[in-house]
């Protein structure tokens, strides 16, 4: 099974390839070799790969890559290797199922989004080879065994988000509610990750130290046996895997945009639409929430690894959320709900249950895509973001309308559908092992999140149409219409086939995969996933009830401010400062960077003054003594016999003294 | 003379050296430090030669006290002569430098004269026994071509590069 | 009054002091050819010396001091006559024999 695993993971990359150098002129060529590698894939993957590992079979295999000198040798290691491998698993093959169908959805989809008024993008081809090429990497990191290699596919998962946030990369600024341009928010992304990179390399660089290994079967057996240089007591008297876990933590924070690295998934918006639904929704930021699940037995070594990680998760759950409230984006409002969630899948996966936290993954990552790419195919008709120029889309977009409303509502953990049995089983988590704080954040969340979404669903779809006459663009080969001047209802059409067959296929498990997961079927996702580690627990009736309440009442609050009343002014302004700060993302981006201002500017600022007058000083100063050295010197030379002749009798009179004197002083 | 036994000779001799050596040391000091005309320098320095030039014959050097005449004052002095001749308008050109120069000077050739007059004085020189004096010629004749006959060639080879040497160098073309 | 007579000391206190006068000639002239005329009080008064040496330090028959006597008045004929060879093409270039106006390899 493992070739197959390798055939899925190398057809994505095959197809960058070819659409590098053999179809980079030709723009639909492109797009049919991306779409075709990764719909081969995708079969693969749900039809052969996912059947047999549900039958019990793993799988994995490694190579030796590097050979070390022994010197370099790690202490504790077997061998002076670096290896990489692969290994499917079902954690791996759900992944794999997740990755493989959203991808191919949203190269199908984007076959008809990177089109405007009937012009393919510029850089149409590469848009599919960057999707191909993110494809492949986000593969690499599922499939891999070993940290190391994960570690690569994570560095490139990075590259391709940079590359295709900033795909528009010579737009300014492009509309008034966007703050940053493309290349700029990919600046941001990509140094933002890094931070938590650079966390990541250091934890892989400890355990190697110490575990002598990456190989993360070899790490799993060291950390169950609970002794050896694993455990030896470091920085404040926790043992060395704590801290080891903690830099792979922050590794994971940066790239699922935990608190407090964030900042970069709202500007991330930038990107085109399908960009966000895959990386930023489905898969990349779910690589951090992954990354920890595949090392989930170095973390339940270290409870307090956990414990770090459930806070973070369900402070960041909370926080997201409030901020969604205040935003006006239609992307941005979904992106604070990914960061949201995700904050749920750590506070579950901190709390102890690495089911719900990819229960939670798994239907996330359905609903969300599909949120996105019904948003983008709203965007894509009314040519702006801004959910306040929107409105009464309803009538002109019903394939969209009831795709997002089942979306919405699994986001909102509406009863019965997706996103409700997973939230459920994340809060049953929390309760039960994560304390009351973090469950009153969880929950008071569930509330947040139904309200924003509906917030953003109505202002969307229901209501008058708000948007400026000249906001009718046209769609996918839609002529310039004629404006009906009375309703200002110009030109506003359904998206094409493409857009819109993937938005249905979407809503399916949007709405049913949550089921496989629930105690309807007897818990079968999560009995799949964890094998033998499963724990059969009582499903919480209590919190069930809960969440379904709060989420009813959230779109209720939602329906009565802005649903049924037509939007004049925003009715959450009423709350004054505490408004602004929410819209201004509690001013956490100017803190950044006042600090980078501060700490870095200011710091190489420093090393240029030291490095001006300071080295260039001495260098200069020491040609300068030279020359100044020289031209004292050169006041002997006055080109006159005389004096010349006068320093040499001197010197000889000189000699002859001290010929003379030294034999008395010293007979 | 001054190691005769006679001691009228030995009078002679000292007085003859006495007067020498005030007169040449009067002369020399007048050329360096007080004359400005060049030619009444020369003459100066030619009255320090003959000087000199006594001083050899009183120490014995009859030989050398000839040739210090016939080749210095008579070749060598003239030839400065002309020399200022040939240069004219430098003659009464106050001849003395710089004040530091001059300072310097000054003390540098007090240091070198006082060092020199006393480790003379204060050297306990190992005097021979036998000072008689004997006709040099001869002698120094003979040394010329057994013992420092390499010198010999090469003064004769050094004379003859300075005379061509000279004839070039001062040639008007 | 014994120090009245001469003796070697006398001798080389003499040459000694001829000597430092011409080395403070010099030194000091302006004049080209004065400074020539210096050069040639040095060395009579080295002259002086080697002889006063060769008459009362050593053997009969030795008379080295007298030798380098004689070769020095060899070299300084040979000397005086290209110094002032020089001096006189000197003076046809620049029209001048002063010193201190011969500078041209100043600095």
């Amino acid at each position: 099974m493992v070739s197959l695993a390798l055939a899925i993971l190398v057809l994505p990359l095959l197809a960058f390839l070819v659409i590098v150098f053999v179809t980079w002129d030709y723009k639909f060529p492109s797009a049919a070799v991306a779409i075709v590698a990764i719909g081969i894939a995708m079969v693969l993957a749900l039809l052969v790969v996912f059947p047999q590992v549900m039958a019990g079979q793993t799988d994995h295999a490694e190579i030796s890559w590097l050979r070390l000198l022994p010197a370099n040798a790690p202490a504790g290691g077997t061998e002076p290797f670096l290896r990489l491998g692969v290994a499917v698993d079902p954690l791996a093959a759900i992944m794999l199922v997740v990755v493989t169908v959203v991808s191919f959805l949203v190269h199908v989809y984007s076959r008809s989004y990177m089109i405007e008024h009937g012009h393919l993008d510029p850089g149409y081809s590469r848009f599919f080879a960057y999707l191909s090429l993110f494809t492949f990497s986000m593969l690499v990191v599922v499939l891999s065994n070993n940290l190391l290699f994960l570690f690569i596919g994570w560095e490139l998962v990075g590259l391709c988000s940079y590359l295709l946030i900033g795909f528009w990369y010579d737009r300014t600024a492009r509309r008034s509610v966007h703050l940053l341009p493309p290349w700029v928010a990919a600046k941001k992304a990509f140094i933002t990750t890094r931070v938590g990179d650079v966390g990541f390399l250091i934890g892989l660089i400890i355990l190697w130290n110490t575990g002598g290994t990456l190989q993360l079967s070899q790490l799993f057996e060291q950390a169950e046996a609970k002794t050896g240089p694993l455990f030896a007591a470091s920085l404040l008297g926790q043992p060395v895997l704590f801290w080891a876990c903690l830099c792979l933590f922050a590794g994971a924070v940066g790239k699922s945009g935990q608190f407090p690295l964030h900042v970069w998934l709202p500007d991330a918006m930038e990107g085109p639409t399908p960009v966000s639904a895959l990386i930023h929704a489905a898969t990349m930021v779910a690589a951090g929430v992954y990354l920890v699940a595949r090392t989930y037995p170095l973390f339940e070594a270290v409870p307090q690894a956990l414990s770090v990680v459930a806070v973070i998760g369900g402070f960041t759950a909370i926080f997201a959320a409030s901020m969604g409230l205040a935003s006006n984006d239609i992307k941005r409002v979904l992106a604070y709900s990914t960061v949201s969630q995700l904050g749920y899948m750590m506070l579950a996966l901190g709390a102890g249950s690495l089911a719900a936290g990819m229960f939670h993954l798994f239907t996330h990552a359905f609903f969300k895509a599909l949120l996105f790419l019904a948003a983008g195919s709203v965007i894509h008709a009314v040519g702006t973001n801004d959910i306040t120029e929107m409105g009464g889309l309803r009538r002109f977009m019903p394939r969209t309308y009831y795709t997002m409303a089942i979306g919405s509502l699994s986001l909102a953990g509406f009863p019965l559908f997706a996103g409700f049995w997973s939230k459920d089983d994340v809060l049953a988590a929390a309760a039960s092992r994560a304390g009351p704080i973090l469950l009153a954040f969880g929950v008071i969340t569930v509330f947040l999140t139904a309200f924003y979404t509906f917030r953003m669903f109505f202002l969307t779809f229901h209501g008058k149409f708000r948007g400026p006459v000249t906001a009718a663009v046209e769609t996918v080969g839609h002529h310039p219409a004629t404006i009906d001047a009375e309703t200002h209802e110009a030109g506003l059409h359904e998206s094409d086939g493409w857009m819109t067959v993937p938005l249905i296929v979407l809503a399916i498990p949007a709405l049913l995969v949550g089921f496989w997961g629930s105690p309807l079927f007897n818990s079968g996702f999560q009995r799949f996933l964890e094998g033998s580690n499963y724990v059969e627990t009582q499903p919480n009736l209590v919190l069930a009830v809960l969440g379904a309440v709060l989420a009813i009442a959230g779109i209720g609050a939602a329906w009565a401010w802005y649903g049924a009343r037509a939007y004049v002014t925003e009715p959450l302004t009423r709350f004054g400062m505490a408004y602004r700060v929410l819209n201004r993302r509690y001013y956490i981006d100017e803190f950044y960077m006042w600090l980078i201002d501060k700490g870095a500017i200011g710091l190489s600022y420093a090393v240029a003054v030291f490095d001006r007058e300071g080295l260039d000083g001495l260098v200069n100063g020491v040609a300068s003594a030279f020359a100044s050295g020289g031209r004292a010197l050169r006041t002997a030379q006055t080109g006159r016999v005389q004096n010349y002749g006068l320093a040499l009798f001197g010197g000889m009179a000189v000699i002859a003294l001290v010929l003379v004197i030294v034999p008395l002083v010293r007979p | 003379m001054l190691a005769s036994n006679d001691p009228f000779t030995t009078f002679v001799g000292t007085l003859a050296f006495w007067i020498s050596a005030i007169a040449s040391i009067a002369a020399a000091y007048m050329m360096v430090a007080r004359i400005k005309n060049l030619i009444r320098a020369a003459l100066a320095l030619t009255t320090v030669l003959g000087g000199v030039a006594l001083m050899y014959a009183l120490l014995g050097a009859d030989f050398l006290a000839v040739a210090q005449l016939v080749v210095y004052v008579g070749a060598i002095m003239v030839l400065i002569i002309f020399a200022i001749f040939m240069t004219p308008g430098q003659i009464d050109v106050p001849g003395l430098v710089g004040t530091g120069q001059r300072l310097g000077a000054m003390a540098v050739a007090i240091g070198v004269g006082a060092i020199s007059v006393w480790v003379v004085v204060i050297t306990p020189w190992k005097v021979r026994d036998s000072l008689l004096d004997i006709p040099t010629a001869e002698s120094l004749g003979g040394l010329m071509l057994t013992r420092y006959v390499l010198p010999f060639e090469i003064a004769s080879l050094l004379l003859t590069v300075a005379l061509i040497g000279a004839i070039v160098i001062a040639r008007e073309d | 009054m014994e120090f009245l007579i001469p003796g070697l000391r006398h001798f080389l206190v003499l040459g000694s002091i001829l000597f430092a006068l011409g080395m403070y000639g010099v030194l000091s002239r302006r004049n080209a050819i004065g400074i020539l005329l210096n050069i040639e009080l040095m060395l009579n008064g080295v002259n002086l010396l080697f002889v006063a040496f060769a008459r009362y330090l050593s053997s009969e028959q030795e008379l080295a001091g007298q030798m380098f006597a004689i070769f020095i008045i060899t070299q300084a004929a040979a000397e005086a006559a290209v110094g002032l060879a020089i001096i006189i093409a000197i003076y046809r270039q620049r029209r001048t024999i002063q010193v201190d106006q011969l500078d041209l390899m100043k600095g």
